[in-house]
């Protein structure tokens, strides 16, 4: 591992409690630009927690995030669209009143700092639908999409804020084994744009396959970290996900 | 000067009682049925009247009226449920499109409730006079009606409070308010709760309704603004959170005490007032989440 | 898979950043024209005419503008007499001040007023969640005519004030100029980021949140626009009456009829409301006339029934049973495409 690599992303202590149960506890690691990290743990381990923790969606309880050296902890999930943080969510999060373009081109209108024209933005929309291979779907609903197609859009939206972070919240959940290969090739494809990607999933092998590094949640605590090698062959992480499904 | 701070407490304690009682109908009907009532403040009026024209008519007294009232409001507050609420729900995709829809309905139900009210009734003032003697406690004077308004309005909150937490139905409503969709898993009846929770809710604007015409004129415009305060106090208090409306009612009936002998205009706009405070500082409400 | 319509635009606009001439021209001319046209006709119609239209045309001031706002947005405004009161009670207090300004100086400054209190509003309940907001505006109608009443009768003594008269068709081409500016207002914002912003706030505010949207200002902004007209409107009508008071300054049915105007044409589409107005209003001025005492009653009905029965409105209908969009209709009909294909 490059040690000389850049932090994006760092968080220390973190926590989240909902009366009395802890959702995150303690949680702290760090995130190098241009790497692909990986998420793992079963059921309610926390994982969309600690990412909406990230993208702002919740506040934390307690602990600091930091996002390009910059304090993030307090900061609405506006500023750190701004800031470069950009995420998918699990289900029907798309705009369902808005076709597949204009649900991209929003993002393209306000995600970044810089405010482009409404034709320049629109155009960058259809630019990356293209990347995702939905530009035959533009003036559609997204209600009329299908599952593998949403994820998609989800995808082509978040990266149309220009974001140097992307959260990937179970992309690949409910996909034939061919849309997995599709959503691992374009994860690829993401990175090698040059954005650092940090996903988070049930499939243990799509995740083990693309993430260059990967550490493992369970009941809210990090309690494991490594090269996808190292976790699949710990001893540990087996006696967590016994009983679990793998596909 | 003549006022002083006893009868202050005394009148705020008063109408703060019937406000907790309104309230909390309308918190029930928040809380569990998901629906914020815009026309609550009509079955206030419509409990008013009951207790004018069965005094007026039949010379009965307001405390069999607050009887009467169960079984009257209940049916009319199903029925309306049943009518209005209850396809709106069947028909709303998510939730807030359900709580959008049953404002823009509620609000709609006003006039129709007010109009009927008008033409069944007529839009002039119309008042009784029930125990207005003067009793003597402690040395302090009060008139019977506000004794008898305090208590009763006190009685049946306290009461209604202890059958949310101690009866098999009370705790079913409080499972529905918590968690719908768990509480139906549970096995609990949860659509026909829905319709006997809001008749509940519309049985307690009655009886506020009755309560308040022992001591103030009736008239079928009177409902807006119990509507009004109604809302402020379980904003107040928090939004679904009962004892929080008890506890914003009264607190509401002291500023209103205070505020009408200060300048007795003004008390809507002073209730407003907390309204905006509260709405700035913790939306959530003294009580909420 | 075929392009369907789009439920935000039934008219298959796509906005590849068309050339200004396309886009923009062919509707504004329209606009003008019709304006124009409306603005000829106290020529040949009689003075009851002009009246019950400037009556309309002020109702389709209000739906429209209640419905760019709370349309997408689905934060429902309960207040709409307040804002159009303060616009009333502007007009007068202003003129009473300095009787010689111009109509169009007064109208200004009433629309102000409006804005400042949707400013106000804004801030206080459109940062926190829909819920608020409507119980908000529900009583501010209640809480300005109490603060009103009590303002005259503690501080100057007199209930009630005077409006100078301004001449019908004056009222009435002030009002046909309003309407067409909501209308223009409509169309732009729908077409812009901002409006595309309202709708993904109405969808999925947290998510547009996470897309860099504003909420906040999003909302706040397109509110008070609304507001500013309304409060217009209000002080335009007022010139008609000579005579304000509370009670009729803040007279709740203006917020029923809107609200009810606005559902029944339909939320989702610009000329929903428009229809919904024509139609509403010819009916409850039947109404007013043939029942006087029956005509609040069935107002509310109209509403009630239009949430249980057609909460899409009239234009929801029409866009959900025919496939095709509204302009496509009329395409057909005329034989012309507006605009370009998005494959061109």
């Amino acid at each position: 591992m490059d040690t000389n690599r850049a932090v994006l992303l760092q968080t220390m202590n973190v926590a989240k409690h909902f009366g009395g149960l802890a959702a995150v506890a303690d949680v702290e690691f760090s995130l190098y630009k241009g790497e692909i990290l990986g998420l793992i743990g079963p059921n309610g381990a926390g994982k969309t927690t600690l990412f909406n923790l990230i993208s702002g969606a919740l506040p934390v309880s307690h602990g600091t995030i930091r996002f390009k050296n910059v304090n993030i902890t307090r900061m609405s999930a506006m500023k750190r669209c701004k800031l470069g943080i950009a995420r998918t969510f699990q289900v029907g999060k798309l705009f369902p009143n808005m076709t597949v373009l204009e649900n991209v081109g929003l993002a393209s209108l306000f995600g970044e700092r810089h405010r482009p024209s409404y034709a320049d933005a629109m155009s960058e929309a259809l630019e990356l639908l293209r990347f995702v291979d939905l530009d035959n779907y533009i003036n559609v609903l997204p209600s009329e999409l299908t599952m593998a197609a949403q994820r998609r859009l989800e995808v082509a939206r978040a990266l149309a804020t220009k974001p140097s972070l992307l959260l990937l919240d179970e992309v690949l959940a409910g996909l034939t084994p061919t849309e997995v290969a599709e959503g691992i090739d374009l994860i690829n494809r993401i990175r090698q744009k040059g954005t650092t990607v940090f996903i988070v999933d049930h499939i243990m092998k799509a995740i083990m396959n693309v993430s260059d590094r990967v550490f493992v949640l369970h009941h809210g605590e990090k309690i494991a970290e490594g090269s996808p090698n190292e976790i699949a062959s710990s001893k540990l992480v087996r006696t967590v996900y016994l009983g679990e499904e793998e596909e | 000067m003549g006022v002083n701070l006893l009868d202050i407490i005394i009148a705020g304690l008063v109408m703060g009682g019937i406000y907790a009682l309104a309230a909390v109908g309308l918190n029930l009907q928040y809380g569990v049925v998901r629906v914020l009532n815009m026309a609550y403040g009509e079955f206030v009026m419509v409990g008013g009247f009951i207790g004018f024209w069965m005094f007026t008519l039949y010379r009965i007294n307001p405390i069999i009226s607050l009887v009467i009232c169960i079984p009257t409001m209940y049916i009319l507050g199903w029925l309306v449920h049943k009518f209005i609420f209850q396809p709106i729900r069947a028909k709303s995709e998510n939730i807030d499109k359900f709580a959008g829809y049953s404002i823009l309905a509620s609000y709609g139900l006003i006039f129709v409730m007010q109009s009927l009210a008008v033409l069944a009734w007529g839009g002039r003032i119309k008042a009784y006079s029930f125990l207005s003697k003067p009793v003597v406690i402690l040395g302090a004077t009060f008139e019977a009606n506000r004794l008898v308004a305090f208590a009763a309005s006190i009685i049946l909150s306290i009461a209604f409070y202890i059958f949310l937490r101690v009866t098999r139905i009370g705790k079913a409503v409080r499972a529905i308010a918590q968690d719908a969709e768990t509480a139906s898993l549970m096995g609990i009846n949860v659509d026909s709760l829905y319709g006997h929770t809001f008749a509940i809710g519309t049985v307690l604007a009655g009886m506020a309704g009755v309560i308040l015409s022992t001591m103030f004129p009736v008239s079928a415009t009177m409902g807006f603004q119990y509507t009004v305060i109604a809302i402020v106090i379980i904003v107040l208090g928090g939004l679904g959170n009962i004892l929080g409306s008890l506890i914003g009612g009264l607190l509401l009936g002291l500023i209103g005490a205070v505020v009408l002998v200060v300048q007795p205009g003004l008390v809507i706009v002073a209730f407003y007032v907390m309204f905006l405070a509260i709405l700035l500082i913790k939306p959530t409400g003294i009580l909420g989440r | 898979m075929d392009s369907k319509t789009s439920k935000r635009f039934p008219d298959n606009n796509i906005h590849l950043g068309r050339k200004i001439s396309t886009t923009w021209v062919i509707p504004i001319l329209i606009t003008v024209v019709v304006t124009g046209i409306f603005l000829l006709i106290p020529e040949w119609v009689s003075s009851w005419t002009i009246v019950l239209l400037s009556t309309i045309f002020m109702y389709m001031v209000l739906s429209i503008n209640w419905t760019i706002f709370c349309g997408p947005a689905q934060y429902f405004s309960l207040g709409i007499a307040a804002f159009f009161g303060v616009g009333v009670y502007t007009a007068s207090i202003v003129w009473e001040a300095q009787p010689a300004l111009p109509l169009i100086a007064v109208l200004i400054i009433a629309g102000v007023a409006s804005s400042v209190l949707a400013l106000l509003v804004g801030l206080t309940t459109l940062r926190i969640k829909g819920i608020y907001f409507a119980i908000f505006t529900f009583g501010l109608s209640e809480l300005l005519r109490h603060f009103v009443m009590w303002w005259e009768v503690n501080q100057t003594g007199t209930v009630g004030r005077w409006i100078p008269i301004v001449d019908n068709n004056v009222v009435y081409r002030y009002m046909v100029v309003l309407v067409a500016i909501s209308i223009l207002g409509s169309y732009i914002l729908r077409r812009s980021r901002y409006g595309l912003a309202l709708t993904s706030i109405g969808d999925r505010q947290d998510v547009a949140e996470h897309m860099g949207v504003n909420t906040t200002a999003v909302k706040i902004g397109v509110f008070i626009a609304t507001c500013f007209l309304t409060g217009v409107a209000g002080a335009l009508i007022a010139t008609r009456w000579s005579y304000i008071d509370a009670d009729v300054a803040f007279d709740p049915i203006r917020t029923v009829m809107t609200i009810m105007m606005s559902l029944f044409g339909g939320m989702s589409t610009l000329y929903g409301p428009v229809m919904g107005t024509v139609i509403l209003g010819i009916v409850s001025d039947v109404l007013l006339v043939k029942f006087p005492y029956l005509s609040k009653l069935f107002l509310g009905m109209i509403l009630v029934l239009t949430v249980l029965f057609i909460p899409e409105g009239i234009a929801g209908l029409i866009a959900g049973k025919t496939q095709m969009s509204f302009r496509d209709r009329i395409a057909n009909i005329m034989k012309i495409r507006f605009g370009k294909n998005e494959k061109e």
